[in-house]
């Protein structure tokens, strides 16, 4: 079996009572793109979330690294190398662009590499240089989920989990953000990415899981998912 | 109609309700918890200072140190004790506020029980008080030179701990939201923690300069909650600045305002409690932000034509 720096074993995870997935089992492939495609409330973001301990274990493991970090604090994996880029309320609104980005590095503590970091950031997303002093709740669509894409980075984490960060966006930017996940994985990190719009995502990944109902349904290389004829007709056939 | 008394009044209570919606302004804002018992922060501060000077013969500073660490104690008890469970149980906010009330009241009857048993049902602290300098009417004592200062420097203090330290960054990113604030690495419970030592301090050391300004009771505290919100709600709930604008606007109205209501309008002095509620129904209902959310900066920029 491949190298996974992350894997799901058989997850049911919810809200207080509420179960929403069930009996997840997903591989999260070291210095690859897995993406996980679904409609509407299929627990895509739940299942991300319970990546990060935000939600409620009912059975099952995350191992991260060979290691059980089930019960681990969220506050804990962000210092062991897991990012997350959520997919509503992802800044800071009252926070100043600068402040959401030190915010990304508050558990690093190599100050001058944090400091080089901020300069590549503001040089790669120049328009965060320029709203640096500006409250992030100002921010557009567009500029704020670049703001939390980059606050992620700060993190230097291992392995980032984004919940579609070019959801609602104008094409220029999602050619952008698409752009920008590619280089992230360039650089080594592993990317877990859900996505709606099913074409885009299983094009760029590597391993693609379909979600429905809080299950996994189907799954493959993202390539053989988009030929493969029960898939187009089941998820893409209305587009 | 000589103002000066009454206007001299006002800035002192002002001061002290600025002083006592501090430590309300900012645990409110990183837990969301309408913490009721904040009442007995005061009311600890006030007795533990009185106390202090009267009875073991130390100076007010002392005292006031005390008071600090003593509020601050039964603010973080508070929280490890009852609210942190209740909040990791999923507790909605309504819980912990009747959770609040709860804890208010034990600590207030144990505080009666102990000023009963050791007749101290009123109490002031015997600080050494002196006339420094006059204005119309009105005195201006050592004590104003205490109670301003204070409260003034404890909103430096606070601001510059809030928009210029990493720990102060860390609380506003927590209260603007918790969840993505853990994702970022934030200790959660260990800032809580300092949270609640910072507010619980600030308000005893206002129980303490209040202790030296008037009488107190144990249900001093209580009696003063409903203008400590008010001052807090009136600055949004989340400014230290507008606090400051809250707790002053707080007492020129309870005071000045009375007086020229009750000059000119013949409205009776006793109807001074009702000011806070008033303010409090008067912003929920028509600016529920408060004064911190009204943009002066941006409204002068308008109004002298530069506007953006
Ligand atoms: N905090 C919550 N508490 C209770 N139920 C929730 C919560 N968040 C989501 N749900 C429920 O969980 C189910 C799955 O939601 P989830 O957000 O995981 O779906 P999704 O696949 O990400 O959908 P989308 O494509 O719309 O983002 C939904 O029925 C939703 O109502
Ligand atoms: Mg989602």
């Amino acid at each position: 079996m491949a190298d996974a720096i992350i894997q799901a074993r058989g997850i049911t995870a919810g809200y207080g009572k509420a179960i929403i997935i069930q009996d997840v089992n997903i591989d999260i492939e070291r210095g690859k793109i897995t993406a996980i495609v679904g409609p509407n409330g299929s627990g895509k973001s739940t299942f991300l979330k319970t990546i990060f301990g935000l939600t409620r274990v009912f059975k099952g493991q995350i191992i991260y690294e060979g290691r059980d970090i089930t019960k681990m604090l969220p506050e804990e994996r962000a210092r062991i190398g897991l990012g997350y880029v959520p997919q509503v309320n992802n800044v800071f609104p009252n926070l100043t662009v600068e402040e959401n980005l030190e915010m990304g590095a508050y558990a690093r503590t190599d100050k001058e590499q944090v400091k080089a970091d901020l300069e590549e950031i503001y040089s790669v997303f120049p328009i965060l240089r320029e709203r640096k002093k500006q409250k992030a709740g100002s921010l557009s669509g567009g500029e704020r989920q670049m703001l939390a894409m980059a606050m992620a980075l700060m993190g230097k984490p291992r392995v980032l989990l984004l919940d579609e960060p070019a959801a609602a966006l104008a094409p220029k930017v999602v050619t952008q953000i698409f752009t920008k996940i590619k280089e992230i994985v360039a650089s080594g990190v592993t990317i877990l990415l859900v996505e709606q719009h099913a074409k885009r995502a299983l094009n760029l990944c590597d391993m693609g899981y379909v979600m429905a109902g809080g299950r996994v349904v189907m799954k493959g290389p993202g390539k053989e998912l988009l030929a493969d004829e029960k898939f187009v007709e089941a998820f893409l056939g209305k587009r | 109609m000589d103002i000066s008394v009454p206007l001299m009044n006002s800035l002192t209570l002002g001061s002290l309700y600025t002083l006592m919606a501090l430590g309300l302004t900012m645990s409110f804002s990183v837990t969301k918890i309408a913490n009721f018992a904040h009442a007995e922060l005061v009311t600890l501060g006030g007795y533990v200072t009185a106390l202090l000077v009267n009875w073991m013969g130390f100076g007010l500073a002392e005292s006031l140190v005390a008071a600090f660490f003593a509020s601050a104690l039964l603010a973080l008890a508070m929280d490890e004790l009852v609210f942190k469970p209740l909040t990791r149980r999923g507790s909605r906010t309504l819980y912990l506020l009747v959770a609040s009330i709860g804890i208010g009241l034990i600590v207030r009857y144990i505080l009666y029980i102990y000023a009963d048993l050791n007749g101290i049902i009123t109490i002031q602290t015997k600080a050494d008080i002196q006339i420094v300098s006059q204005v119309g009417r009105a005195a201006i004592t050592t004590m104003h030179l205490w109670i301003f200062p204070v409260t003034i420097i404890s909103v430096i203090l606070l601001h510059v701990m809030f928009h210029y330290t990493k720990v102060g960054k860390a609380l506003r990113a927590m209260a603007d939201n918790e969840d993505l604030a853990r994702v970022s690495g934030i200790r959660i419970y260990r800032l809580r923690r300092i949270m609640w030592v910072i507010a619980g301090g600030i308000t005893g050391v206002a129980g303490g300069l209040w202790s030296a300004y008037s009488v107190l009771t144990p249900e001093a505290g209580w009696q003063a909650l409903l203008r400590i919100f008010a001052a807090s709600i009136l600055g949004g709930l989340v400014s230290f600045w507008g606090t400051i604008a809250g707790g002053i606007i707080i007492g020129l109205a309870e005071n000045l305002g009375i007086s020229i209501a009750n000059e000119f309008f013949y409205v009776n002095t006793a109807y001074r409690p009702l000011v806070s509620f008033i303010i409090i129904v008067v912003v929920f209902l028509f600016k529920p932000t408060g004064l911190a959310g009204i943009d002066v900066i941006g409204w002068i920029k308008r109004k002298m034509g530069k506007g953006e």
